[in-house]
């Protein structure tokens, strides 16, 4: 039977850190919306923003939505890639590629909130 | 009163072209589709080719399109379907066509296979029965019904565009085996499913349950396999950890 012999290891982890990284989504998405705009007063300025910005704990509550929304997201495209391409080098390119961009995002993405200071 | 019936026709060995044709033909409403291809074939078109076996909804041979939708033929009255318009009737999707309504399930079956759909018990047999509680019957109680007519496996977009998807059918024979109580391959399949082949391919599109002739959850079991590995796993973890 060809398509069993094709078979690849690693069917469980990628949809258990899906759901796992849904899940820790929508709490931190809530907490964003929540503090964004519900908890302070007035409209949203980007002082407002960037004092928050500028403190440690929300640096590190940024770091941990960055990066479980690049795995996310990254996986779901994963999943694409695997049902719609059926050329394995093609696939395996697709791949690597995909991980490459995901990891550039994410290092940029860390950068911006790492270094965040007020300019005053 | 007259009805016209628009059947997908492909004869691959006389080098013909797939194509409709259209029969009209006077039908009851009671009457099943199959009557009505039965009576196409055997008073207008003797060439007309499809499958079928028992004609009650027990072999499910005759799975085929009917008005876009999966159905038995055996199972399906004139009456159910819309009033007026003709009645198209096409081979399932997703699998080769060998002639007119006969496709090739060959691929289907080998799928069902792989998961190995048999009952293994390794235990000396006991003398009378293997004895299995009302509770234990019930959690297999819908996977059972399957009759492999093909109709979810046929009516799943994931199949459509990756072959190297097992589908419904194959996943729920796996459920049925996995859940039974006296059953002990379990792990052995489980382990077969935990793959790029298997369940996780299940988007939960819901076409498998909206087709099955027999009313199954499908999409049910095949979520309930994905966490049946998942536990499976932690178990492992736990067992090796100690």
């Amino acid at each position: 039977m060809a398509f069993v012999d094709a078979r690849r290891p690693g069917g469980i982890l990628l949809w258990f850190l899906q759901r796992l990284t849904a899940a820790g989504l929508l709490i931190l998405l809530l907490t964003h919306f929540y503090f964004l705009h519900y908890f302070q007063e007035g409209f949203v300025t980007y002082r407002k923003v960037a004092v928050r910005l500028a403190s440690p704990y929300w640096k590190i509550f940024d770091i941990l939505f960055l990066t479980l929304a690049i795995f996310h997201g990254f996986n779901g495209f994963q999943t694409v890639v695997l049902e719609y391409v059926h050329r394995e080098k093609l696939q395996r390119m697709l791949l690597i590629l995909l991980w490459t961009v995901a990891l550039v995002f994410f290092m940029i993405g860390v950068y911006s909130i790492a270094v965040f200071t007020i300019q005053s | 009163m007259e009805r016209c019936f628009k059947i997908f026709r492909f004869d691959p060995e006389n080098g013909s072209v797939p194509l409709y044709r259209e029969y009209r033909i006077d039908v009851q409403p009671d009457w099943r589709i199959l009557d009505c291809i039965h009576e196409i074939k055997w008073k207008l078109d003797g060439t007309l080719s499809f499958r079928r076996s028992c004609a009650h909804g027990v072999c499910g041979s005759d799975a085929m399109m009917i008005n876009g939708k999966n159905r038995l033929a055996c199972r399906t009255l004139v009456r159910d379907l819309k009033k007026r318009g003709v009645i198209r009737i096409d081979p399932l999707k997703g699998f080769p066509v060998i002639k007119d309504l006969i496709v090739d399930s060959d691929a289907f079956f080998e799928r069902n296979e792989a998961v190995k759909p048999w009952f293994v018990n390794n235990d000396r047999p006991p003398e009378k029965e293997r004895l299995q509680s009302p509770e234990e019957r019930d959690r297999i109680d819908e996977p059972t019904k399957c009759i492999l007519c093909g109709s979810c496996t046929s009516a799943c977009p994931t199949y459509w565009y990756d072959k190297a998807y097992l589908g419904p059918a194959a996943l729920l024979k796996a459920h049925r085996f996995i859940f039974d109580s006296r059953d002990q391959a379990g792990e052995e399949r489980l382990e077969i499913l935990n793959d790029l082949t298997g369940p996780y391919k299940c988007h939960t599109i819901f076409n498998c349950v909206e087709t099955c002739p027999k009313e199954i959850n499908v999409t049910g079991a095949i979520a309930e396999l994905k966490m049946e590995i998942l536990r499976s796993r932690l178990r492992k973890k736990s067992k090796s950890g100690r």
